[in-house]
């Protein structure tokens, strides 16, 4: 009984504490607004079938006799070359863009967060292996070595992904492994140890949980630059092929009716932009929380 | 300004804070002043506001901060009321602080020399630009080094913080606040960050010098036997307000207030007796209790404790405390219900 | 009855440079320690930075190994044990650190925390767990209700620093090292938290390491207190006999530094000691009596002989040439004017030459 109203405490903390990080992030314009951002994008992205005017424009379809259109009550955002909406190719580019981004980042992740994590606390030789190999791969510019692996592989949107998450990985393992290595001389990871607890359960269960801050906002902003990546290698002809409406395919394909039907291209790229500024202001917001939190609890406040 | 008057003269100062749970009001009317060569301290323990006092009074409170009312008089100018450019000429030149931790206070990629020399030449000018510093600067840089017992000053020009033990680095510190040439010093938790050895020493010349330059000084510090062996005068402060002012002889010898009472019980003697402590915790700013904000942990509460607040009044030539176990403490007329 | 000892223990950290890590040099943190902490009984070790109390501390608890020497808890060497045989050992010896901020990983609420030795050592249902969080946390005076789901930055100092007590607490061991639990703390919450410890001594049947650098602290805590300077104990008594009669020239400079609040405090201490000079590295110890460059009372002698502990008075011991009986003990000048060294009233035996003496007994 008296534990059934404890765990009534329990979602109570939790969802004050939920309230006051609300607040905290309400605090600034830009931060919500750049979650607005966002979230209208999931929301495209979720419902696109529903929301694009004309959901079959998103594939191969042809209309000639409508290719080139300025933006009119009938296309909102014009036409491209082959006669598709083009505000209808944006929506269902902005479900590409994000379950690309998510799953080169969950790689991502799920390859460079654990290398960091090893690393820093185990350290030793391995750590040094670990690092060394971070290392060369950080000193090669992540569209270069994109484009290395596409180019190797045949190009299509899945390979560009791998090839992201390959270049993308170790900017995880060297933020981590900083972490780790000043988090691993703090007391209560001690105090772990003088408790008796092993490696493992102190590496996941002490010092992972404190890391996460850095890598959460370093996510959502990588986001931003992940989807431009992505873009920039669908453009170059390394990604999305046509007649996926990815972004930077479609700023491709429109590239060539600059500037007289400016449309085609100037769209997409605005979406690509507002898109990063959405993530990178919601990253912004999200790293202002996260500090406050980490001072308030240095203040001892 | 007269001789008799004090140097620096805080009047019934109230500062609120604005937080996401509501309205703090931390600093609810307090009154203290620090006459010409006169060392005062200012004692309490955490989250009891005497840091945010010093701060109110250099100017440095943070953005959240609201000074609601009362004035901080300092040679015949209210500091409240000044612009941020005339507070900055008061700041450093005229009233300085010692810092409290001598391994964050510095600057970890500036000479110890640079770092004086910077503060020599903002007392020239309003703005510094790209001067170097010239032989005379340098001389003063010495000088005061020469003042806070470094050894080797000139050597110590070209000195990294980073190599300096601890109470070398807080001899620097001082060297900083005193190289202005400031007629009031702020030591904030003075020495609390040193062994204990070494902080007699630091503490132990710097009364010496403040004695010989006729410095006056405000400790802020909660340690209770620095306080008495630093101070003339005693201010014990408690949730925002001051609680009992004495010359540091009286207060040791005997306390008013409930609260000095306990704090002073509670230290450790070497005489081999210790009290146990004051039940309850510090107040809640932004639901105090709505008079006197000691009474919820005080063992002699009385009904009016919680009605009417007591009155900071004298008890004893050259004390005073605000308690209503004292008669002259509860003044029903001019009661200041908070705002 | 004892039941920790450290005989002999050594601990230098090496100092290594390049790319190789050659090894350049050493610091020496604990530099040849015996100490003996009798069951029930609390003992202070006292030192300032750099003196090694906190490493000590460390490596009778088994989070550091000694470079060399022994670590016997209750008759059984823990010196070289591994992690896995220490486990069952790890139960019966904690260490409540010094400042809660950090002792206590932010991240995780109360409840968490004091269940974590638990957990680690797999040890009951979790509603048996659930049930000594409770327990715990009531024995610190912390209702549970208003306690359980906090995170660490929503507590004082004081508070954090009961939830540590509870953590040490929960798996019922023998022996807990203290390093200095109350020095983050305002003096009033330090008299609470020291009256929470004595209580749990007394209810639990614990003994405690106290590690400190407040000698008026210790005096009211301690039964027997070993100071410490440059990784070796220089003076080591009974409370009493150590306020009574400090022995050691660095005992009696910290004593008459320390800023008391009353007379009798004052008068207590001795004439006015200022140590000259820095506390030097631990690693380029002085050679000799690592103190002899900052000793007021130093013989010629001083710098070239290493003095043992010699007894200056019932299991009073001290590190100094000036009770050695091959310099004519002079003792220190002034107050202290200590009796003759010999057999002592308790029987203790004044130690075989060349080596450390035992500790307290």
């Amino acid at each position: 009984m008296a534990e059934a109203a404890i765990s009534g405490d329990l979602r109570a903390t939790r969802a004050q504490e939920w309230r006051k990080m609300w607040f905290r992030f309400r605090q600034s314009t830009l931060s919500v607004a750049g979650l607005a951002v966002v979230g209208l994008m999931v929301a495209a992205a979720l419902l696109a079938p529903f929301v694009a005017p004309y959901p079959q424009h998103a594939g191969s379809f042809v209309d000639f006799a409508h290719a080139l259109q300025p933006p009119s009550s009938r296309n909102l955002l014009g036409t491209d070359d082959a006669g598709r909406d083009i505000l209808s190719r944006i929506i269902f580019g902005a479900r590409i863009s994000l379950v690309l981004g998510a799953v080169v980042l969950i790689l991502a992740v799920g390859i460079g967060v654990p290398l960091g994590l090893v690393a820093g606390y185990w350290g030793g030789r391995v750590g040094d292996v670990i690092m060394r190999i971070t290392d060369i791969f950080l000193a090669i510019p992540p569209i270069a070595l994109a484009l290395a692996v596409t180019a190797a592989l045949r190009p299509n949107l899945t390979n560009a992904m791998i090839a992201i998450a390959f270049a993308w990985w170790p900017w995880y393992t060297r933020l981590v492994y900083g972490q780790v290595l000043s988090l691993k001389e703090e007391q209560f990871v001690e105090a772990s140890r003088g408790l008796g607890a092993g490696p493992w359960r102190i590496a996941f269960r002490e010092i992972l949980p404190n890391a996460w801050s850095p890598i959460l906002v370093k996510i959502t902003l990588d986001m931003g630059f992940v989807i431009l990546t992505a873009s920039g290698l669908s453009y170059l002809g390394f990604g999305a092929q046509p007649p996926t409406p990815e972004w930077g395919t479609m700023i491709a394909e429109g590239r060539a009716y600059l500037p007289g039907s400016w449309w085609a291209a100037t769209f997409p790229g605005l979406a690509i932009f507002i898109a990063v500024l959405g993530f990178n202001l919601l990253g912004d917001g999200l790293r202002d929380v996260f500090d406050v939190q980490i001072e308030q609890w240095r203040a001892g406040s | 300004m007269t001789r008799t008057e004090p140097l620096l003269a805080v009047s019934d100062l109230a500062i609120h804070f604005r937080t996401y749970e509501g309205r703090a009001r931390v600093i609810n009317g307090v009154t203290l002043d620090v006459g010409r060569g006169e060392s005062v301290a200012l004692v309490g323990e955490t989250g009891c506001g005497k840091s945010v006092t010093a701060k109110a009074i250099l100017g440095l409170l943070p953005a959240n901060a609201e000074v609601v009312s009362g004035r901080i008089v300092f040679k015949g100018q209210d500091l409240l009321r000044l612009s941020e450019d005339e507070l900055r000429r008061v700041r450093g030149r005229q009233i300085a602080m010692i810092f409290q931790d001598p391994s964050t206070a510095l600057n970890p990629v500036f000479t110890v020399g640079r770092q004086l020399a910077d503060i020599v030449m903002w007392q020239g000018a309003d703005r510094v630009g790209w001067r170097r510093p010239d032989q005379a600067v340098w001389r003063r840089c010495v000088e005061v080094l020469r003042m806070v017992r470094v050894p080797d000053p000139e050597g110590m020009l070209a000195r990294y913080p980073i190599e300096l033990s601890g109470g070398m680095r807080q001899r620097v510190l001082i060297a900083l606040a005193l190289i202005g040439r400031p007629e009031l010093l702020i030591a904030d938790e003075l020495g609390t960050a040193l062994d204990v050895s070494i902080q007699d020493q630091i503490l132990l010349e710097l009364r010496e010098l403040v004695r010989t330059e006729g410095l006056s000084v405000l400790y802020i510090t909660h340690n209770l036997g620095v306080a008495r062996l630093v101070s003339d005068r005693i201010y014990v402060m408690y949730g925002g307000e001051i609680a009992e002012v004495a010359a540091t002889r009286e207060m040791f010898r005997r306390q008013f207030h409930p609260y000095a009472q306990g704090l002073l019980a509670a230290v450790p003697r070497l005489t081999g007796t210790m009290g146990t402590g004051i039940e309850g915790r510090i107040p809640d700013y932004v639901a105090p209790p709505p008079a006197c904000r000691f009474a919820p942990r005080c063992t002699f509460r009385m009904a009016v404790c919680d009605r009417l607040r007591p009155h900071l009044a004298e008890v004893e030539p050259g004390r005073r405390v605000a308690c209503h176990l004292y008669p002259s403490s509860t003044v029903e007329a001019s009661s200041a219900v908070e705002a | 009855m004892v039941l920790v000892e450290a005989d002999g223990v050594v601990k230098h950290f090496p100092i290594t440079r390049g790319l190789l890590r050659r090894r350049v040099g050493e610091v020496r943190a604990v530099d040849g320690v015996s100490l003996a902490i009798p069951k029930g009984a609390t003992v202070a070790l006292v030192g300032e930075t750099g003196s090694g109390k906190t490493t000590l501390g460390k490596i009778i608890v088994r989070l550091l190994r000694p470079t060399a020497g022994r670590v016997v808890f209750d008759g059984r060497d823990i010196t070289a044990l591994d992690e896995a045989a220490l486990r069952p050992i790890r139960r019966q010896m904690q260490i409540v650190f010094q400042n809660p901020a950090s002792s206590l990983n932010p991240r995780r609420r109360v409840r968490e925390i004091v269940e974590e030795p638990l957990v680690v050592h797999r040890l009951g249902t979790p509603r048996e767990r659930w049930r000594r969080v409770h327990e715990l946390l009531e024995r610190v005076e912390l209702p549970p209700r208003d306690f359980l789901f906090r995170y660490p930055h929503a507590l004082s100092g004081g508070q954090r620093q009961r939830v540590a007590i509870a953590r040490a607490l929960a798996l019922a061991p023998r022996f807990i090292v203290l390093d200095e639990p109350t020095s983050a703390l305002d003096v009033s919450v330090q008299a609470k938290i020291i009256a929470l410890l004595r209580r749990l001594q007394r209810e639990l049947d614990l003994t405690y390491l106290m590690i400190s650098h407040d000698l008026s602290l210790v005096r009211n805590v301690a039964d027997a207190i070993a100071v410490m300077y440059l990784g070796k104990i220089v003076e080591m008594a009974p409370t009493e006999a150590l306020f009574a009669r400090p022995a050691h020239p660095y005992t009696r400079a910290l004593l008459s530094a320390i800023p008391t609040v009353s007379d009798e405090e004052s008068a207590l201490i001795p004439e006015k000691i200022t140590l000259g000079g820095e506390v030097p590295s631990a690693a380029r110890v002085p050679p000799g009596c690592s103190f002899h460059p900052r000793c007021y009372a130093r013989l010629d002698a001083c710098d070239r002989v290493v003095p043992d502990l010699l007894r200056v008075g019932p299991d009073h011991h001290a590190r100094c040439i000036l009770y050695d009986r091959a310099f004519g003990a002079p003792g220190l000048p002034g107050r202290t004017r200590v009796s003759e060294v010999s057999a002592g009233v308790l029987g203790a035996d004044p130690p075989p030459a060349g080596r450390d003496a035992h500790g307290v007994d």
